[in-house]
């Protein structure tokens, strides 16, 4: 089940807050987990197995890492069966197709039938199955054996919890990716307030209007740009459409963390920010400070720092560097487009490091922000067309290298169209509106206080709106 | 309590209240409902509720079923739409699902990448080579140029909006053995007037009674002129299917207009043949006039589409140019009443509706003197049915 989605607005989430707000204590957790695999079932009705079977292999694992406390060798095997066991996972269910495809193209023939692949009599289609949200669960899943192999974390005797901890439904299939730490203690212990529900309601329409409003706007754009044979898109147009996605992307997945959080919060939970104004960065490393914070956390915790970071000097520094944003690119996707996408990050963050870093610090601001926001929507074109080649071709486009006229008349059509939805994009995307509110806050309380409600339930009106009529309703972070 | 909580609630119970009113509100107003209910405005039976069983779970249908179920009953599911088109306009979108509101008027958007050049050339040849193997019938082609080209002016600049005088010139062109018939400056010239619907992609009677005149002067037959017709405005009501979609209020219904001869209209016969080579039906009148109580008031005009009418007109001998086949879409509907002054006899296929040969749908060829092709530039450019008068006539 997708958040932006009548059915969700105006049956399960009320059914089951409703639900979950008369549950006594203790009961629930119960009801996160139920709720939380109907919600997932809903959209992954067969697989919704994969996930039950790596939150009991993980259960299993810390119960027997807790049994033998202080003993190395089987707390080791322990963490070894997680670790292996959910990368398994995900090695078969997101990878096997890419892998299949690539050693076929090797080898120059056929040798696996991708579209035909048996196991154990099962019939296996590697290019069809990717179970919603595996890259999110598997990955917080693990952090918990991780953790508690590490010492981080106690140990969570009661299934109940542990799989309420997986199964929770606002994070489930698109993060904020989060760690068991982060909720460990209010798992078994959380109170639920006026305040929380509050913030929690505020956070959840302003997610959903970034989502519905802005995203769907702003991507009807881009899949226009990309429907269109390169040789008909002017350099206006590409670059039009590629700003379209940088915008389209952010405030899809943006809003669905913030409606995470927010849903979180009405039920009691403190999740990780996800996001921090990722495009006001003035580098790329501090790109990847802001955006998707809990994926650029986990890696550091779980692959660079045990990798030992940077203290075993810049040579090392550099190997760890390249090998995180190797598998950060690989996380997003079983695709050359992403593994060059994160890599070639992992490229320049490596370059930041060794000297460009203090470059960008003697230059004027504008430039930081020029050179970082370049890099960063050149990425876009990698990281969403079909193929190498397509991106390419694109980039050439945008350059003037495509042979097509700078401007023409559907270039200006598409700024008539799009030059409001654009504007609202780019003050979005800043940390403006939050200051407007804090300044009107300070100056005029009661406005802030009653127009406020009057404006969140007028864009909640509005969502409602647009949500009855999905022709146009992607989701982007789904498949990862 | 402390001030800041009241709002605090305030805002609780409000988002509460919404999110259990609307499911609350939806679950009251469609249990009234059929369980085939049919949504007139968008023309179309609302999704079922879908059957629950391990299958249907397992392969999501029930899912994605469900979901449509509930957004087709929503409560106030057509204002909600309606909203969010105003909320678009707002932003600065000029097409609302490919629909331009401009002075007053919905017009359908219609782009080079609206149509394959490959598959109207297709239809083209297919129609050539029929008129080449049939010399003896006379044969003409009326491509009606669509509201959006004539009043090109009142389109957002920049648009977009393919050159419909240039594609009817090419089509015309690409066939010697069909006389083309020029509609295109009748309806220029008539700008000013009624010709399209405001809030329907089709053209008004008066727009196809400019059709009719310029049919005359190319097939060569007299056309009653304006003031031999009494005009009766059956209805003020008509919101067509371009409004359907934009669900916009602020545009004028339309009038439907139904032209009769003021003296001697001929008396007639309609048959409606759905399927097979005899009539389901017949009737003793051009105009259905039970669609006028309907969303659907073209239909008006001989119904709605099927693959075969036959009409029987008593029109005095001396006016009478016999017999004539007309193969079209539903422009041709409010344009026929007027051809039944001039031809005794006429048939009406449909060739969506027909996948076999003619003689399947009781038609024989050689019964027939004269072929009108009759289309809208929209249609034709996109219909991927004309080719097949290579298979259905043999």
């Amino acid at each position: 089940m997708v958040f932006s989605t009548s059915i969700f607005i105006y049956l399960f989430l009320p059914i089951t807050l409703l639900i979950y707000y008369i549950t006594p204590k203790k009961g629930k957790n119960l009801i996160i987990l139920l709720s939380g695999l109907l919600f997932y079932s809903w959209g992954e009705p067969i697989y919704v197995i994969v996930m039950l079977i790596s939150t009991m292999i993980d259960y299993c694992a810390g119960l027997v890492m807790n049994h033998f406390e202080g003993k190395k060798l089987p707390r080791r095997i322990c963490l070894i069966v997680s670790v292996v066991m959910n990368l398994g996972l995900l090695g078969v269910f997101k990878y096997s197709g890419f892998i299949a495809e690539n050693i076929n193209a090797i080898a120059g023939s056929q040798i696996i039938d991708i579209n035909n692949m048996n196991f154990f009599g099962i019939d296996f289609l590697p290019m069809n199955m990717l179970p919603i949200g595996i890259s999110f669960f598997t990955f917080q899943s693990m952090s918990y054996t991780i953790d508690l192999y590490m010492g981080n974390v106690k140990v969570q005797k009661n299934p109940i919890s542990f799989a309420a901890f997986v199964t929770l439904f606002p994070q489930i299939v698109a993060g904020p990716i989060v760690r068991y730490d982060d909720v460990a203690r209010e798992l078994d212990d959380r109170s639920i307030t006026i305040d929380l529900i509050y913030d929690g309601i505020v956070r959840f329409i302003i997610g959903l209007s970034k989502k519905v409003l802005i995203a769907n706007s702003i991507g009807a754009l881009w899949t226009t740009v990309k429907g269109m044979e390169i040789s008909q898109v002017s350099v206006v147009s590409s670059w039009l459409g590629i700003l379209a996605f940088t915008f389209q992307i952010y405030f899809d997945f943006s809003g669905y963390s913030d409606m995470a959080i927010g849903l979180g919060k009405m039920m009691g939970f403190h999740f990780p920010e996800n996001f921090d104004y990722p495009y006001l960065s003035r580098s790329i490393s501090e790109f990847w400070r802001r955006w998707h914070i809990t994926l650029g956390a986990w890696f550091r915790s779980y692959v660079y720092i045990p990798l030992g970071g940077n203290r075993k000097g810049m040579p090392r520094t550099i190997l760890n560097l390249a090998i995180t944003w190797f598998l950060t690119g690989v996380w997003h996707g079983a695709s050359w487009n992403f593994i060059l996408w994160g890599s070639l990050y992992g490229v320049v963050i490596i370059l930041e490091k060794l000297f460009l870093g203090k470059w960008l610090q003697k230059i004027p601001d504008v430039f930081c922000h020029i050179y970082t926001m370049l890099l960063v929507i050149l990425g876009w074109v990698l990281f969403d067309t079909a193929d190498l080649p397509t991106a390419g071709a694109y980039i050439a486009n945008m350059f003037g290298a495509g042979g097509t006229p700078f401007i023409d008349s559907t270039a200006m059509y598409q700024i008539a169209t799009y030059g409001i939805t654009f504007i609202i994009c780019i003050i979005g995307c800043t940390n403006l509106p939050k200051l407007a509110v804090e300044f009107i806050k300070k100056k005029i309380p009661p406005v802030i206080n009653y127009g406020g409600i009057i404006a969140l339930m007028g864009m909640f009106v509005m969502c409602a709106a647009y949500l009855v009529d999905q022709t146009y309703n992607p989701f982007l972070y789904f498949n990862f | 309590m402390k001030k800041e909580n009241i709002y605090k609630i305030l805002l609780i119970g409000l988002f509460a209240l919404i999110s259990v009113a609307v499911p609350v509100a939806t679950i009251i107003s469609s249990a009234g409902l059929p369980e085939n209910a049919f949504s007139e405005n968008e023309n179309r039976y609302l999704e079922k509720m879908p059957e629950f069983n391990f299958d249907t779970v397992t392969d999501k249908s029930f899912m994605t079923k469900f979901e449509n179920f509930f957004s087709d009953r929503i409560v106030l599911r057509e204002q909600w739409i309606g909203l969010m088109n105003d909320f678009d306009r707002i932003l600065g979108k000029k097409e609302i699902k490919g629909i331009f509101t401009e002075d007053g008027r919905m017009m359908q958007s219609w782009r080079t990448s609206d149509y394959s050049v490959d598959s109207v050339n297709k239809n083209l040849a297919a129609m050539e080579k029929f008129a080449e193997k049939y010399p003896k019938m006379k044969m003409y082609f009326m491509l009606a140029p669509n509201a959006q080209e004539i009043y090109s002016d009142t389109l957002p600049v920049n648009c977009g909006a393919a050159d419909q005088k240039l594609f009817i010139k090419n089509c015309y062109d690409s066939l010697p053995s069909i006389t083309g018939i020029d509609v295109y400056s009748g309806l220029l010239a008539a700008k000013n007037e009624y010709i399209y619907y405001r809030t329907d992609h089709h053209w008004t009677s008066y727009g196809a009674y400019i059709g009719y005149k310029s049919a005359a002067s190319a097939m060569k037959f007299t056309a009653y002129s304006e003031d031999k017709f009494s005009i009766e405005h059956a209805s003020n009501e008509f919101r067509g299917t371009l409004y359907s979609k934009t669900l916009d209020n602020s545009i004028t219904p339309d009038t439907i207009d139904i032209y009769a001869l003021a003296n001697n209209e001929p008396q007639v016969k309609v048959s409606v043949y759905k399927s097979g080579a005899e009539p389901d039906s017949t009737y003793d009148s051009l105009y259905f006039r039970e669609f006028l109580d309907v969303k659907d008031k073209y239909s008006t005009f001989l119904g709605q589409n099927v693959p075969r009418i036959d009409i029987d007109s008593e029109i005095p001998q001396e006016n009478d140019k016999g017999s004539l086949l007309i193969i079209k879409d539903s422009y041709a509907h409010s344009l026929i009443p007027f051809l039944t002054k001039n031809y005794s006899h006429i048939t009406v296929l449909d060739l969506r509706y027909i996948n076999s040969d003619l003689s399947s749908i009781g038609v024989n060829l050689k019964d027939y003197e004269n072929v009108l092709f009759m289309y809208n530039v929209i249609t034709f450019s996109q219909d991927t049915n004309v080719k097949k008068l290579d298979f259905i006539i043999k």
